[in-house]
């Protein structure tokens, strides 16, 4: 069957999105596996702070794609009229829809992607906060990942 | 000052929920002048009570500061809000600028 537009956009959304979430997990799992306290972030070495880098980035860059890329696709694709709705209405839907475990927890993960270029010293608080934003992150990502991949492949 | 009643009192429960009874906040920058249009809302957050400055306690600020902004984006809707969280101790020149410039909303 042939792809309609909104599929494909949301298949696009969907490689980008999961491409982010896949090097954030592993950014995570490096700085964890380093185990440096709070203050180890002060005098860092080259190797830590492109590490930080890593983890800012493909966080953010999670965050944006997916509030602004495949949040709109899935809705479009399910048939909504995304153009009306502010990005609280669209968390909200999509909460409703099953395809995302909490819009406030969602809002949360946000605020804190806001912080992330106000300075450096906030990465630390953030991947030292018992690691829980980040996975909190990831998990939201894969349920809308995992609820993306099954509509295109009903659809297909 | 450029903010509505509502907008102070939704600043107030925030900083009261998540910070505790007894927190002063204060409101500077450009919202303080009347003659000025638009802008960020910059709010500096006095927490009463303080306690050693040691890591557990940053990671936990930060995580009151994401808490407060949080709710500030659902009482105000989807807006620029700068908040700066005073520490003990604090000699960052921006905590004092909006002691010495700012305008005490509680």
């Amino acid at each position: 069957m042939k792809q309609t537009s909104e599929q494909m956009a949301l298949q696009q959304s969907l490689a980008l999105c999961q491409g982010h979430a896949d090097a954030l997990q592993d950014a995570l799992q490096d700085i964890q596996a380093r185990a440096m306290g709070v203050d180890d972030y002060t005098n860092m070495s080259k190797q830590d702070r492109r590490l930080l880098d890593q983890f800012a980035y493909r966080y953010t860059r999670l965050q944006d794609d997916m509030g602004a890329k495949l949040m709109p696709s899935v809705l479009k694709a399910l048939g909504e009229d995304v153009a009306p709705m502010s990005a609280i209405d669209r968390f909200a839907r999509l909460e409703q829809l099953g395809w995302l475990a909490s819009a406030d927890d969602w809002q949360t993960l946000r605020q804190i992607r806001n912080q992330l270029p106000t300075t450096t010293r906030t990465i630390p608080l953030i991947v030292l906060n018992a690691g829980k934003p980040p996975s909190m992150l990831l998990r939201s990502s894969h349920q809308c990942l995992r609820a993306s991949k099954t509509k295109l492949k009903y659809k297909l | 000052m450029r903010l509505s009643t509502d907008q102070i009192q939704a600043i107030r429960q925030a900083a009261t929920a998540v910070f505790g009874q007894g927190t002063s906040v204060w409101l500077f920058g450009s919202r303080v002048d009347d003659a000025k249009k638009g802008g960020d809302i910059d709010l500096l957050v006095c927490p009463q009570m303080h306690t050693a400055s040691d890591s557990s306690v940053r990671q936990q600020g930060f995580m009151q500061k994401i808490k407060m902004l949080t709710l500030l984006e659902r009482h105000l809707g989807e807006r620029k809000i700068d908040l700066i969280v005073e520490q003990p101790q604090d000699i960052r020149p921006i905590v004092e600028v909006a002691h010495r410039t700012g305008i005490k909303l509680q």
